[in-house]
This record gives structure tokens, C-alpha cells and sequence, in this order.
């Protein structure tokens, strides 16, 4: 009997793989030589395997989806607060918070006044065949792989606005001096029938500025080339916006009534210091 | 600034469903199988899944990835099954386990062959007389032996979701079957597929 409650608990781990092998073997060596061991080792063996094979309750298909369902309209709720305040900022009945928000911006500019960049990437948005920001580099890349020439080729300036006069530029053209390049010429594009005007710089050190102006009123709403809103009114508050790329940088600002998309091989910090003044 | 904001805590939100969708679903039968089981009861064991992936889902932003969610799962049943069906039952099962040791021994000393220890003999019960007799077990000898001979679970794992030493699994699952046998013994000499001639 002593024997028999020394080790009937063990019996259990033993059927369920739970001991160790050299328990595992003093133990079996045991209950093949004492009865009442071997009974309670055939009970416990017994009831293991019929409760393992008794049937598997599946889950009912009705309530799987119930549960699913439920869970996709806790999430959906959940969404939803966010979706709200998110929707704050666009509704019109909250004009007055927006306002708010405009003249603490306001306040905001005029004590950090901002020329260059804000530190947000306007690039990032700039998307589209028709985006003034994306034309612009990707003439310039066509400018270096010489698939893109002047069709006139000068280094004066109002050769270069007569040309573009002529052929149908029918806003204001301004041809920046710049220090130490050279005006190369111009070219004339046409989107939409409407006449853009393009010119290009050169110094003596293999550099490039090539320069893309529209006047504003050609970026307004479908209008034929567009922007971003948010870099357009970055613009409109007198900053410039500069990009780089592989080796590529790209400055977009506004003078007079016209926008400049300018790319140059050139860093950036050249180009701001050339062209945020001008 | 805001909209990113917002926009990132609802991505966060949806990428946090369908890790759920992937880690906590696929445990759904395992569950509800053993709800079942525990309650002996389908309105019971719907109820309690269903409470269950509730809970998990409020809180499965808790749940560290790359540990095992079916246990997971599994403690938040149980944490439900506590406060939500112990408080209706009156009150705790009490067992005269001296009583079943006896019967145990009963059985044990009328039988001269293992004819009465042949698992066929048990097949002919019914599904459901074998649900019956494992919900009448009382909880804590229900569960340990639902934890390990249906769902596997080793007697660490059992002893982490029990709140108890290792020991006590052990001595509670040896007890356990002891009790199921003494139960399923009688329903078979009820049913007629043991005879009063092998007691």
C-alpha cells in the first residue's frame, strides 16, 4: 500500500509523457510488478484516450460569423472617433475652430517668419503628368541626356523674351541675372495650346539651372498645370520650397504673378541662395 | 500634423485587426470546444466564446507577439467564465473524494479480468453521455482534464492557467480520471454494455 501512494500520482504524469526518461523507466518497472500500479496505470490510460477521442464541438458557423462580425463593428467604432476628429478639420460648422487654427497659424508665421523650407517634404505630393513640380525635373533630366535643345540659342536675355514673345508666351517673362552663368537659350512648350516658357544657364564648370515659369493664374483650379494646395500657398506666403534628389535640386517660388520651377545639378543651398531673392 | 496623426492610429488600428484576424480566430473551435465542455451547455458555451474574442479583441493590444495566443486566449476564457458564470453558481462544489476512492476500490476488487478496462466498451456511449459526465466533474478536476487530454496543454501551461503548483495538476488530473471512470462505469452498467456478471 505504501508503495501503491508513493506512486499512483506518478502514474498520471507518467501516461501524459510528463517525467522524466530514468523516472519514466524505474516507474514502469514498478507497475509491471504490482497490481493495484497496473490497474491505475490501465484507468488512467483508459479514461486519457476516451476523453481525448471524445467529439470535437466545432464552433457553430453562425456564431463564428456573429463573433466577426461584431468584432469588424467594435473596430469600425473605433475607426470612427479618430474618423470624427479627423473630420473636424473639414467640416464647416466648425468655421470658427478652423478660423482659430488660421490666425494662431497667422501668429505663428509672423514670429517665425519661414523662407525656406518648413522641414515638410512638399515633393511628396507633387504627382501627375500635368504637376508643374514633376515636368520640371523631368525636363531637366531630358535636358542632360540631350533630349531636350533650345530652340534658340543665345546668351541674351531679351533675344530670349522676344522669343518667347513671339511664339505665343502670353505672360510676363522674367530672365534673372545670375552670377558666374551665362543665359544658353529657350524653349517654347505647349500644353493645352497654351505656351510655356522655358530657359537654361550654364557656367564654365559643366553646371546647369534650367528654369520653368507660368504665370499663377495657370496653376488655378484646372487650370493646365497644377501643384499641390499646400505647397501652392507656401508659395503664396513669398517661400521658398527646395528638393533634393540624386544629386538633382529642385527650388519652386513665386515672383510677381509668376511661379519658377528651377532644377539644377547644383546643390541645393546654391540654389536658394541664387533664387530666394530674386 | 494632426492628419498623419490620425491617419497612422487608424492604420495602426486596422493592421491590429488583421494581426487578430490571423493570431486569435483560428483558435476560435479549440475554444468554444472547450466551453462546451466546460458549461455541458451550447447557449453557455456561445456566450462565453463570444464574451471571450470580445475581451481579447479590446485588449489584444496587450498581447505580445511571438507568445502562444491560444493560451492567451484560453486565460481571458477562463477570467470570464470566473466572473461571469462562478458568480451565478451558488455555491462552491464540494467533493467527497473519500467516497469515490471507495468506489474506485469497489470496482478495483470486484472485477477479476480488464474486461471491464476495454475502451470499446466505452465507445458505445453516447457523445453526449460522455459531455455529461465531464461537466458533472467538479471545475477545478473539469478543466485540468479538459486542458490536457483534449487540448494538450502540459501540466506548465495547466498550472499557469489554474493559478497552481504543478503538483496540484498532477494530483487533480490522477483524481480527475478516477472520478470520470467511476461515472463512465456506471452510465456503461446502466446502458447495459457492462454486465452485473464482470462487477
Amino acid at each position: 500500500m505504501q508503495l501503491y501512494n508513493e506512486n499512483n500520482e506518478l502514474i498520471t504524469a507518467l501516461v501524459d509523457r510528463e517525467l522524466p526518461a530514468d523516472v519514466e523507466s524505474d516507474l514502469l518497472i514498478k507497475i509491471k510488478s504490482n497490481a493495484d500500479l497496473l490497474y491505475d496505470y490501465k484507468v488512467q490510460l483508459l479514461i486519457k484516450k476516451i476523453v481525448k477521442g471524445c467529439v470535437f464541438r466545432k464552433t457553430p458557423a453562425a456564431l463564428k460569423h456573429q463573433i466577426i462580425n461584431q468584432i469588424q463593428t467594435e473596430r469600425e467604432k473605433k475607426n470612427s472617433n479618430f474618423d470624427f476628429i479627423y473630420g473636424i478639420f473639414r467640416r464647416p460648422i466648425y468655421a470658427f475652430g478652423s478660423a482659430l487654427a488660421v490666425i494662431t497659424a497667422i501668429i505663428l508665421l509672423l514670429f517665425n517668419p519661414i523662407q525656406q523650407n518648413s522641414g515638410y517634404n512638399f515633393g511628396l505630393e507633387q504627382r501627375g503628368q500635368d504637376n508643374m513640380f514633376v515636368q520640371a525635373r523631368g525636363n531637366f533630366q531630358s535636358l542632360l541626356n540631350g533630349k531636350l535643345a533650345p530652340q534658340i540659342t543665345t546668351t541674351d536675355a531679351e533675344e530670349i523674351k522676344t522669343f518667347f514673345e513671339t511664339e505665343g508666351v502670353k505672360y510676363k517673362i522674367i530672365i534673372p541675372e545670375i552670377e558666374n552663368y551665362s543665359l544658353v537659350g529657350g524653349v517654347v512648350s505647349d500644353e493645352q495650346s497654351e505656351k510655356l516658357a522655358h530657359h537654361v544657364y550654364a557656367d564654365n564648370e559643366g553646371h546647369l539651372i534650367y528654369l520653368f515659369q507660368v504665370d499663377e493664374s495657370y496653376l488655378a483650379k484646372n487650370g493646365i498645370l497644377k501643384i499641390s494646395d499646400t505647397l501652392h500657398s507656401y508659395l503664396e506666403r513669398g517661400n521658398c520650397f527646395t528638393f533634393s534628389d540624386s544629386g538633382v535640386s529642385t527650388l519652386m517660388t513665386k515672383k510677381g504673378n509668376n511661379i519658377f520651377a528651377i532644377v539644377s545639378n547644383v546643390t541645393k543651398k546654391k540654389l536658394e541662395s541664387q533664387f530666394c531673392n530674386i | 500634423m494632426f492628419f498623419p496623426f490620425f491617419l497612422s492610429v487608424i492604420q495602426k488600428q486596422n493592421q491590429l485587426y488583421k494581426d487578430f484576424e490571423r493570431e486569435a480566430i483560428p483558435h476560435m473551435d479549440a475554444l468554444y470546444n472547450f466551453a462546451f465542455k466546460m458549461t455541458g451547455d451550447s447557449d453557455d458555451a456561445n456566450d462565453l466564446v463570444q464574451e471571450t474574442y470580445m475581451r481579447a479583441f479590446r485588449f489584444f493590444d496587450k498581447f505580445e507577439n511571438g507568445t502562444n495566443c491560444k493560451a492567451w486566449l484560453f486565460r481571458i476564457m477562463k477570467n470570464t467564465f470566473i466572473n461571469v458564470y462562478r458568480k451565478e453558481s451558488k455555491s462552491p462544489e464540494k467533493v467527497d473524494y473519500e467516497e469515490i476512492e471507495n468506489f474506485y476500490e469497489n470496482i478495483k476488487a470486484s472485477n477479476t479480468d480488464d474486461a471491464h478496462l476495454e475502451k470499446d466498451i466505452y465507445d458505445n456511449l453516447l457523445d453526449d453521455e460522455l459531455t455529461k459526465a465531464i461537466s458533472t466533474l467538479p471545475e477545478d478536476f473539469r478543466t485540468v482534464i479538459l486542458l490536457c487530454d483534449i487540448e494538450g496543454f502540459t501540466y506548465e501551461e495547466i498550472a499557469d492557467f489554474v493559478d497552481a503548483p504543478v503538483g496540484t495538476v498532477r494530483s487533480r488530473l490522477h483524481r480527475a480520471r478516477k472520478m470520470l471512470f467511476t461515472k463512465l462505469h456506471s452510465y456503461a452498467i446502466d446502458k447495459g454494455y457492462l454486465t452485473k456478471d464482470l462487477i
